[in-house]
Formats: C-alpha cells, structure tokens, sequence
C-alpha cells in the first residue's frame, strides 16, 4: 500500500499544470511530500479502522495530470427521472476526472467555470478554501493526493440572492484495461440569500474499475441555500472517495441527502463547520448493499455559532458481504450555546456474512445544548412479515416491502416527491441478491 | 424498556428529546455554583508511618528485587520479566479523549511497604493504631465494619501490603478463598499460576504490561463450585507513601455455580505529585456463575487549579467462559486527576450476560475517558450498559464504549444508554460509542442524550422550598439513580454522599 502512495507521489513530481501561481505550485509541492512521507491510510488511523485500502492495489501508478483529451464514451441512460433531467437548469459532465460538458448554467447571477477560469476570477476565495484542506498525516492522504494534482476542477458561483436552480452532476468513468485514480476539485460558491439544487449522479456505463477522488467545497454565506442529493450507482469494482467541506455562515442551510446503492469500495466524508449562528445542516442517507460492497459514510458536524441545528440520519440495509460504516460526530464549540443536536443510525443486516460498524460521537463543550443519538442493528421483524404473508404476500415480496419501508424514511425527506419515488424504486432494485439467513430475498 | 425492537420502525431509534433535560437559558445561580466547586478535599492527610521503599527508577533488577522480596517462585519471576520486556517495547496509548502530561516512569518508585511488615499483625487489634487512625479519618471504621454483624469483610490494603483481613475463617469454612495476592501466591499457586493472565495478557496492553512486571499486591478469590459467598466482600485500596506507584492485581475465580459480589472503594490522601496507579483486574465466571464487581472510586483529584491528583490507567476485564455465566461491574467515579478505565466483558459461555454500570463525575480539571468493552462471541449471549456522565467546573468527561458482536454470536442483544449532563461553561462531555456487528440476528440500542440540568426543574425545586443545594443534590441523585440502584446498600449510601460532596453547588 505505501508502495502506491510512493508509485503516486513520483508520478506527481514530474508533473505539469496548466495553472501556475506560485502559491499553488508550492502547495502541490508540500502535498507530495506529505502523502511521500505518510502513505496511505491504514488500520490504526482511528478514521480508518473499519475501511481497509486492500482494494486499491487494483490501481495504477500514474496520477493524470495536465490538460485531459476529452474522449467521452456515451454516457448511461440516466436513472433519474426525465423530468428532472429536463428541468434542470445546468447539466455538468464529469468524465475520468475532467471537464466533459456544460450545458445550460446561464441564469441571471450564476456562472459556471472551470478551475482555471474560477481562478482568474476569485483567486482568493479559491485558495482560502484550498488551503483550508488538511493534508497532513496518513489518515489525509486522499486530500494529499487531491491536493498534490490539483489542476481540474469545477466552479460554480451564484451571486447574492441569485437562484441556481437544478445543476446536475454527472459523474462516469471509463472502461479502460489500465485503472488508475482520478482527481477533481468542485467549488460550490454561493452568495447571500442565493439558493441551489445540487443533484450528483455517480453511474458509469462499463468500468475498468478505476477510482475517483473528490473533493468539494461549499461556501454558504448568509442565509444560502443549499439541497445536495447524492446518487450513487456505480459497478462493484469501481471506487470513490469524495471529501466535502462545507462552511456555514449565519443563517445558512445546507442539506445532504446521499443514497449509495453500489461501488465497490465507497468514502464519503462531509465535514462541515456553522461558524454563523442559526446555521442547520442535515445529513440524511442510506446505503443498500449486496455483494462485497463498501460504503463509508463519515459525518462531522462542527457548531462554532450560536443557536445552530444539526441532524444526521442514516439508514444501512446490508445483505451478501457487504459492509456498511457510519461515523457520525458532532463537535460543539465553547460558546455555542442554544445548539441542537440529533444524530441516529438503524442499520439492518440480511445476511450472515454481512458487517456494519457504527460509531455515533459527540463532543461537547457547551452547556446549553440539547444532544441526542441512536444507533440500532438489527434485522426485519418476523412478526411483521408473518403479518404481510397471512395477508397473501409471498416471503420475497414481504421482506421487499419492508426494507422499502426501512428507507422510507430518508426518501420521505425530499422535497421533491417525485424524485423520492424514483430513488425508491431504485432502492427496491438494489434489493434482489438480498439474502437472509440462507434464503434469496 | 422494551426488548423488542421493530428495526422498521424508526421512530423508536432514537432517543427522544423529552429524555433529556430541557434547556433554559438563564445562568443563575453561578455563586452558589462557585461556592460548591471550590469545595475542599475532605480525605486529604498523610499518616506518617515509615514505609520501605525502593529508590525510584524500574529496570529489570527492580522487578527481580520485587519478585525476590515477596519470596515468590521462579515461573511468576519469569512471568514478570517476560512482562518487563514486551513493556519497554510498547508506547503508552494516546488514543483516549485525554491531555496526559508524560509519566516519567524512571522517576516513580514501584514498590512500597509498611515497616512493620515482618510482624504481620494476627487481629485487628495488633494493627498499627496510627492506620486505624487514617481510616478512622477517612469515615472507615473498620471496627465498625467489622462488627456490623459479619456483613462485610474488608482485605485492607495500605500501599501495597495486605495488612489486616477479617472474616477469614468464616469465609473459609463456606469454602471461599479471600486473600491478598501474595497469599495467594504462596498458599494456592496452582490456582494462580491456571488463571493469572488468562483475561487480561501482559502484553494486552502499555498498563497492563507494566503492572504484570511490577504488581505489588492485590486480592486473590476464589469461590468453589456451587458456593454462594456468605457475605459480601470489599478492600479498601490506599495509596499513601508519597511518589508511589501503586500495582494492584486482582483476581476472583467464581467456578461453576458459584456465586459473589466484591466491592471495592478507595480515598487517597492529599499529595502535590501526580501519582501513577495502574491496576489490573482479572474475573473468571464459569456455568451458572456470577460475579458482581462494585466500585467507588475516590482518590484525589488535584486542587482547584489541576494540580496533583492520581493517574488512575486500569485495566479491568471478564471473562465469562461458563454457559449461563454473569458478570456486573457497577462503578462510580469521582476522583482521580486522570481515569482512563474500562471493564469488560468476554462474552463467551453460551446465554452468558455481560452488565455496566457507570457514574462518572469530573470537576475542576479532572479528566476521564471511561466506559466498557461488551465482546459477545457466544450465542444468545446479553449486555446492558447504563452510563451516566457528570461534568463540572473544567472537568472533560468522555465515555467510551465497544459492542462487538462476533460472527457466531447468534441471537445477541446489547442494550446500551449514556447519558451526560453538563454543570458550568467551561466543561465538555463527550460519547463515543463504537458498534461492530458481524451477526445478522443480533439486536443492538444504543440511545444517549447530553443537556445540562434542566432549569424548569431547578425551578420547581426551588419553587416547592428547596434549597439550591438540595434541588441540584436531588436531581443529580435522580439521573444517577439506575446505577446507584445497582449498588450493594452500604455502598449506595456512599457513593451518594460522595457525589454531593464532589459536586456540592457545582450547578448554575
């Protein structure tokens, strides 16, 4: 595995980038050293503990750097609904780690740019959020990394009380014989009282199991706005690391919603920091899994402001020989007082050979908090579906209805009804290789 | 509280709000608050009685000179050095939620005994009078223990040597075998030699490992098959001797059927330097057996300003390895500068249950990382943990707790509530749960809940003629109450009146 992250960092060394600003350059430098010095994550990072790396050695030594060929391969027919395609207002296109396709993005106070172009424009915002990122010690080698080869990316900035509409990310990688890693950058800039729906749709047409390795961030100042669903349907070979960092000023609402119903090995990190009071953020998701799937979810919610709210909320099915992680924390500053707190995570395991690890944290250094957490594991009630057969359903069919229902609740905290029923249709699909005790669900 | 749990329901995982404490918003009360928490520590004196100490600094003749002085045989000095060795190869953890000033451990002395050592005492009345003295001023009156009706025996141990045991003959005829350690050593080595080290390994952990290599003394039972011990037993641990680390290492042995509840409670005079204790505790539950293990742990804490006060890094485990086995380890942590503590449970004999039960308090600067380890590797095997965390003044109080459920562990269940309250600005309170579960049929709840105390409750107090003290007294007594109830009765009492003692008027 060090090995890797050593093949990486001289690959990165020799590199060149179209963007050359002393500060950047020096920061890709240091970044290098570090994932040089440190190598990749492993066991004995405490964030790491329940995501072994083993799966990366499927990986080559070179990092793509510099300027990319845009050679699309046809992208998959899309699994979201037609009418959210249609109706949304900029679709972004994002192939092996590179700029595909912008179409639409030209509402009044919204402009959608390049990495390049986003820093000729806002050069100091940029490199603020870029220097924010720790890249320090092994357990933040993916930020190195990402950090050490920055040179693509997106920016999207939506002026004050501008309204972005739907922008929809697409996400694919290629099928090639040769899997590398692939790094991006997203910035997601938006003005007082502006508001986004942000739609990311990670599914790959055919897969040579190559990786990708994002990072965002959200830069929210008061009052904004933020809807960010996540959907995650990618082959079992392929993998994802995605890093977001967001920051909250007074007011804000950023509001996640992730649904991870493939991959093979899959890290998500969302970190974000209310320095602003009366800031709410909330992280819902779920992750249904078959096979031998991965999927990581790592929360950190940070209350630095006063009178801020926080919910985290995550649902885990977990069937083959899956294994599900959930790592929530919420930090809550001196000072932050009147803050709000919930976290909870119910996991269901449908098969023998299946694994989840929950770990709910809280750190509290307030006293006018009010904090609560759960976490359950455990399976479909027999009860219940002895209820659904006694009422003509065949077992298959009971134990579809309930995980249905088990999710329910993450769907039935979209806005956008349509879109839940779709995701939860594509949650009932997820299903089939579900096994339960010996028997196919 | 229910058992069953519909996973579809969702509803019903999480803790509710009404759980908690509500929160208000006013901070009345600081100076009675300030009042409280500025309180002295009641137990701190020193009994000048002259100790045979061994010059600070640990190397391997150190360990041998212990060895050689408890007359011990060859295989346990071999177990030791062995001990020795992995130690100086291992790093102290830094993974808890702690700021530990570096132990110099070449600067602590490892062994101290009282003088008079070689004319052990037969009767409490051949005690030294100056250590009934201490105990006297501590509000231990072992004569008062000892005649209350033969309900408690007390193995006393002031620093490091056993001085005093009571009860023994009558323990003895019931079978049940109470000692210090090194008793146990020369009395029943075999005994010692099959179970020592089997639950908790030398090179489990740094701690662990030094404790292996220098254990002084410590408590040795053992409860025959189908024996339910006549009474319940307790040592009082004491650390005196200033600069002295002090090594328990205690082991009970419950063999089939057997039954019995330990407790154990310890005060610590007042000292300036920081003080190591690195215990060990090892318990062994066999078919239908069970051990209750109490704690009220008491030592100094530091002054006001964190100076001083006691490392307490123990390490206490057991193993239940009979079917139908039990063990329940019930604590209340008030003292201490530094905690850093977790009982465990080895789930292993087929139903076995696994129980915790925690008060832990931090004021002023003290700091504890505690919680438990619930290892479920038998089938239909049960644990339950309630924990209450209390924070004041500067204290960080952070529980941490693992529920693993192995792959063959079928039908396990694991019950877990942490619950924290915060007193003051400038405290934290921390969880951080940890849940691995590699069996389908188990079924896992783990709900907490941090607030402060509840303003519309002090209200009411306050409103029905309370006064402060009294309505902040009562109400933490009402949050802790699972776990005091859990508490064999004298020891409830006990521990009560220490948590007013440790938090008087630490609420505002």
């Amino acid at each position: 595995m060090s090995a890797l992250a050593q093949q990486w960092s001289e690959s990165l060394r020799s590199a060149t980038h179209p963007q050359v600003l002393p500060w950047l350059d020096a920061l890709r430098l240091r970044a290098v050293e570090q994932l040089t010095k440190h190598g990749l994550p492993h066991r004995k990072d405490e964030d790491w503990k329940y995501t072994p790396l083993r799966v990366l050695e499927q990986l080559g030594p070179a990092v793509a750097t510099g300027v990319r060929v845009e050679n699309l391969t046809p992208a998959p027919e899309p699994e979201l609904p037609a009418a959210l395609i249609d109706s949304a207002d900029c679709v972004i296109r994002i192939h092996d780690g590179a700029l595909a396709g912008t179409e639409g993005g030209d509402q009044p106070g919204v402009s959608v740019l390049s990495l390049s172009e986003g820093l000729e424009q806002h050069e100091s915002l940029l490199r603020k959020h870029i220097e924010s990122v720790d890249i320090n010690g092994s357990a933040q080698a993916f930020a190195s990394l990402n950090t050490a080869s920055l040179d693509q990316g997106l920016v999207i900035h939506v002026k004050e009380q501008a309204d972005a509409g739907t922008v929809l990310l697409r996400w694919t990688l290629s099928g090639t014989a040769d899997p590398s890693i692939h790094n991006f950058r997203v910035f997601l800039l938006l003005g007082e009282g502006s508001r986004m729906q942000l739609v990311e749709q990670y599914e790959s047409a055919d897969h040579g199991g190559s990786a990708l390795n994002v990072v965002s961030h959200f830069d929210l100042a008061r009052e904004a706005v933020v809807d960010h669903l996540l959907l995650q349907n990618e082959s079992e070979n392929t993998i994802l690391m995605s890093s977001t960092y967001i920051e909250q000023a007074q007011g804000s609402r950023y509001n996640y919603s992730g649904f991870d119903l493939g991959g093979g090995l899959v890290r998500h990190e969302l970190k974000t920091v209310m320095a602003g009071s009366g800031a709410h953020a909330a992280f819902g998701g779920a992750f249904v899994l078959d096979n031998s799937r991965h999927v990581d979810n790592h929360i950190s919610v940070e209350h630095a402001g006063t009178a801020c709210s926080s919910d985290q909320f995550f649902r885990g099915v977990l069937g083959g020989r899956s294994r599900g992680v959930f790592n929530g924390k919420a930090l809550i500053r001196p000072g932050a007082d009147k803050s709000s707190v919930r976290q909870s995570n119910a996991n269901l395991l449908l098969s023998p050979l299946a694994q989840i690890d929950t770990k709910p944290e809280l750190e509290i250094y307030a006293d006018e908090v009010e904090a609560s957490h759960g976490a359950t594991v455990g399976q479909l009630d027999e009860t219940a579906i002895f209820y659904l057969r006694s009422r003509g359903l065949s077992e298959t069919e009971a134990k579809r209805l309930l995980v249905g229902a088990f999710c329910r609740s993450v769907t039935d905290r979209l806005e956008n009804q349509e879109l839940a029923g779709r995701i939860a249709e594509l949650i009932d699909q997820a299903m089939p290789s579900y096994e339960s005790r010996g028997q196919v669900l | 509280m229910s058992n069953q749990q519909n996973p579809v329901d969702s509803t019903s995982t999480q803790a509710s709000p009404a759980d908690a404490p509500s929160v208000g918003s006013a901070t009345a009360n600081s100076s009675t608050v300030d009042h409280f928490v500025q309180q002295k520590y009641k137990h701190g004196f020193v009994t000048d009685i002259e100790s045979e100490t061994v010059p600070p600094g640990l190397d391997e003749d150190i360990v041998r000179w212990i060895s050689a002085r408890k007359e011990e045989p060859q295989w346990l000095l071999d177990w030791r050095l062995e001990a020795f060795q992995r130690w100086l190869k291992m790093s102290p953890p830094d993974w808890a939620h702690l700021k530990i000033d570096p132990v110099d451990f070449q600067a602590i002395s490892y062994f101290s005994a009282p003088k008079s050592d070689e004319d052990r005492p037969k009767s409490l009345d051949e005690v030294d009078p100056k250590l009934l003295e201490t105990y006297e001023k501590l509000g231990v009156p072992l004569h008062e223990r000892a005649k209350l009706a033969g309900v408690v025996a007390v193995d006393v141990v002031f620093d490091s040597v056993s001085v005093g045991t009571t009860f023994r003959k009558e323990l003895k005829k019931a079978g049940v075998i109470f000692c210090s350690f090194s008793e146990a050593v020369h009395d029943y080595p075999d005994l010692v030699k099959k179970y020592l080290g089997t639950v908790v390994p030398s090179r489990d952990n740094f701690f662990a490992a030094l404790n292996s290599a220098v254990f002084s003394d410590g408590s040795f039972v053992f409860i025959p098959k189908g024996v339910r011990c006549p009474m319940e037993l307790s040592t009082y641990f004491r650390i005196n001797a200033a600069e002295t680390g002090q090594f328990e290492r205690t082991l009970i042995i419950a063999e089939e059927d057997a039954h019995v509840s330990y407790l154990e409670g310890c005060t610590a005079p007042m000292r300036d330097e920081n003080q190591l204790h690195a215990a060990v505790v090892e318990l062994v539950v066999m078919d239908d057996a069970s051990i209750k293990y109490s704690t009220v742990q008491n030592w100094y804490p530091g002054d006001e300003n964190g100076v001083g006060g006691i490392y307490n890094f123990v390490t206490k485990r057991g193993d239940c390895r009979g079917d139908r086995s039990r063990i329940s380890w019930t604590q209340v942590e008030t003292g201490s500068a530094i905690t850093w503590k977790y009982p465990s449970c080895i789930l292993r004999g087929d139903s076995s249950v696994g129980e915790f039960y925690s008060v832990a308090l931090t004021n002023n600067y003290q700091q504890a990382d505690t919680g438990t380890k619930m290892i479920h590797i038998g089938p239909n095997t049960r644990s339950k943990i309630i924990s209450k965390g209390i924070s004041a003044g500067r204290g960080q109080n952070a529980y941490r707790g693992l529920v693993r459920i192995a792959k063959g562990a079928e039908n396990a269940r694991n019950y877990t509530q942490c619950d924290s309250m915060l007193i003051g600005k400038n405290c934290g309170a921390h969880t951080f749960p940890y849940i691995e579960v590699s069996n389908p049929t188990a079924k896992l709840e783990h709900e907490a809940t941090t607030s402060r105390i509840g303003e519309d409750q002090l209200f009411y107090c306050l409103q029905r003629g309370m006064s402060e003290e009294d309505a902040v007294s009562l109400i933490v007594d009402g949050f802790c109450k699972q776990v005091f109830r859990e508490l064999p009765m004298e020891f409830a009492v006990e521990a009560k009146a220490l948590l007013e003692v440790s938090l008087e008027g630490a609420v505002g």
